[in-house]
């Protein structure tokens, strides 16, 4: 009898702990997933004024810091352009 | 039992918290980014996740650790220092006079739960190539050319993103179009608007689709011309046992009124002639003269909406004019529909738009159209038209490339620029928000900016007793152009009463593709402290001088070869 509830309370407690272990285990997984794609995204220049995000998303630069997808960027002049993606490390 | 099963229950409900508290952690996902920026550090935070963050902390290189709102607002309409709760996609925005490396942000729903993002840096990239860069040939996306050697005119029209954009023009021509985000799909259609005289051309192919995923592409069309049939040759010999003509009693009835278009062509070696015409919007009868034993057809155009109908020839079919009969064409009409009743009440964008340029008021920049209704989730092609060089002399303006400052709601994005005739072009679309609930005005501001260019000659212009050597400096810039050689020249002006040399730089570029080139020169007069000067002669060296970029300065050495003449005389007498 006693042998039984153990194996009761044993196999209860296994399930619970799965149970609430599951969405911890999808969120680690999906966190590293968003990780890998914030480490490939980046901007790509079709000239000075203007550029594509990872996704697609394009935008034009201008003279203050403006979002491309997920970058910011600037334009310093006709030549230059500066700008940071999650791609980019640490300063 | 009991002890052990609250053991149980109080370890699962301790794992279950701590499992919450990692499970909301790993959802919270910020992104933090810096770029240096009017001499300070420019830091963005986007909340790229679905749970909802506020920045907590902002941690400095040197170890110096900021709240949010110890960062002074950039004043950008995008992001702002004030709002630290962010949605999905939202920005936080300041500057900061330090480095910042790090960011923390907790959770808006349990603000126990924190994440430390570091912050991404920067780079600058620079293009080579302005000239290109700025019309983006070289790179452009998507590249759109039509061949026109004849110098026909036609217009080619292409939809993308739900707006539809054109271009007309009456030679060959090509620009960039910039799709606003890819993968996109664009339809072209092109067509001729006027043929030359005696040609008739055609534009090929008249339709296409361009995918564009990221690689540039490139649609071309071509305009080829055929000349046309010359006049038909004179009419042969009527057949045997004809001879003369007939007449054909055309009765138009137009029981609607409406109006009509109707044509008698002659059938010659298998093509048509026209041999007579008429319009009218009422009923009427005409006369018309047929060469006996030829073959005709008569057609009738009419509006949309309206048959016509022949008797006893039908239209458009051919008859041989043997004889002389009446011809009764009948024009019949549906009843008109009532006016489609008025559309319910549309909010949308008051929008005003006008040019400037940058720096203000050297160049004059024309928009079209100069106001516009746009309805709540629509959108407006806009054009602009700007000189590419502005101003004469030794310093000038250059067009460097377009930009734009929207006041009020709404997006803009450039869809095409272009260069031709001396002017640089852009179209633009500006779209509405939608769901609007009441009308909203907008000021869009298109700015052409401009670089200050000039080539300025500098040195000693007055040559004293002694000195026999002169260095003359030119600078210039000419972006968004590129320097590639300076010549320099000296030559004497008068050897003497005045003794004057010259020294003059030309300065050869390239800017838009062009070879282009600038001079500049000064002159110097020689003086003697005592005596007269007699210049003999001037040598310059370098005689010409490799330089490269876009502004910079040269340096040449003049040597004059003079005398101061005493004339000594023998006095008076």
């Amino acid at each position: 009898m006693f042998t039984a509830v153990i194996m009761a309370l044993a196999i209860i407690a296994i399930i619970a702990a799965i149970a609430v272990s599951w969405p911890m285990i999808k969120s680690t997984f999906d966190k590293n997933y968003w990780s890998g794609s914030m480490g490939l995204y980046n901007l790509r220049f079709t000239n000075s004024t203007y550029a594509y995000a990872q996704n697609g998303v394009g935008g034009s630069l201008s003279s203050n810091p403006s979002p491309i997808g997920y970058c910011i960027a600037y334009g310093n002049n006709s030549t230059n352009a500066t700008y940071a993606c999650p791609l980019n490390t640490e300063p | 039992m009991v002890v052990l099963s609250v053991i149980i229950g109080v370890g699962l409900y301790g794992y279950w918290v701590y499992a919450n508290h990692v499970t909301l952690e790993n959802y919270l996902w910020p992104i933090a980014e810096v770029l240096p920026w009017r001499g300070e550090y420019f830091l963005a935070i986007v909340n790229t996740g679905n749970e909802p963050f506020y920045v907590k902390q902002i941690y400095l290189k040197g170890g110096t650790v900021l709240t949010p709102n110890q960062a002074t607002n950039p004043n950008l309409n995008w992001c702002s220092v004030s709002n630290t709760e962010l949605m999905h996609n939202q920005w936080w925005c300041g500057e900061v006079n330090k480095l910042p490396v790090a960011v923390r942000v907790c959770s808006a729903l349990d603000p126990s739960v924190c994440v430390v993002a570091p912050v991404h840096g920067w780079v600058t990239v620079t293009f080579s190539q302005p000239t290109q860069a700025v019309f983006g040939i070289a790179n452009c996306p998507v590249l759109a050319s039509v061949s026109d050697s004849q110098n026909t005119g036609w217009e080619v029209t292409w939809t993308m993103a739900g707006g539809s954009y054109s271009v007309s023009e009456s030679t060959s021509y090509q620009w960039c179009i910039l799709p606003p985000y890819y993968p996109i799909t664009i339809n072209f259609q092109a067509g001729i608007i006027q043929s030359p005289s005696g040609y008739r051309c055609q534009i090929s192919p008249s339709q296409a689709q361009v995918n564009y995923n990221g690689t540039p592409t490139t649609q071309s069309f071509a305009v080829t011309c055929q000349q046309q049939q010359q006049p038909p040759p004179p009419p042969p010999p009527p057949p045997p046992g004809g001879g003369g003509s007939v007449t054909m009693t055309l009765v138009i009835d137009d029981g609607p009124g409406a109006s009509w278009t109707a044509k008698v062509d002659q059938y010659i070696s298998g093509a048509y002639w026209i041999v007579w015409e008429q319009s009218g919007s009422s009923s009427n009868a005409y006369s018309v003269n047929l060469a006996k034993g030829y073959q005709y057809a008569i057609s009738v155009s009419v509006p949309s909406g309206c048959t016509a109908s022949g008797s006893p020839v039908a239209l458009g079919s051919l008859f041989t004019a043997t004889n002389s009969f009446t011809e009764t064409v009948t024009i019949t009409c549906q009843p008109t529909t009532p006016p489609p009743p008025p559309p319910p009440t549309t909010y949308g964008c008051l929008l005003t738009v006008q040019g400037q340029s940058n720096p203000s008021g050297i160049a004059s920049v024309s928009v079209s159209p100069t106001s516009a209704f746009v309805p709540s989730g629509q959108s407006q092609p806009i054009g602009a038209t700007a000189p590419l060089s502005t101003g004469n002399g030794a310093d000038w303006y250059e067009f460097d490339h377009w930009s734009y400052s929207l006041s009020g709601p709404g997006s803009v994005s450039l869809v095409s620029t272009s260069t031709k005739s001396g002017n640089a072009f852009s179209t633009w679309q500006y779209m509405c928000p939608s769901g609007l609930t009441r009308n909203v005005t907008a000021t869009l501001t298109i700015i052409a900016n401009y670089d200050h260019d000039y080539i300025y000659l500098s040195g000693p212009t007055t040559i004293s007793q002694g000195t026999t050597t002169a260095q003359y400096t030119l600078s210039w810039s000419v972006a968004p152009g590129s320097a590639s050689q300076v010549q320099w020249l000296a030559s004497v002006v008068s050897n003497f009463a005045p003794a004057e040399y010259q020294v003059s730089a030309t300065l050869y570029y390239t800017e838009y593709g062009a070879s282009l080139k600038g001079s500049s020169s000064l002159q110097a007069t020689l003086s003697c402290t005592s005596g007269t000067p007699y210049l003999s002669s001037v040598s310059i060296n370098p005689p010409s001088q490799s330089v490269s970029g876009s502004s910079g300065s040269a340096t040449a050495t003049v040597t004059i070869y003079w005398q101061c003449n005493v004339n000594k005389g023998n006095g008076p007498y």
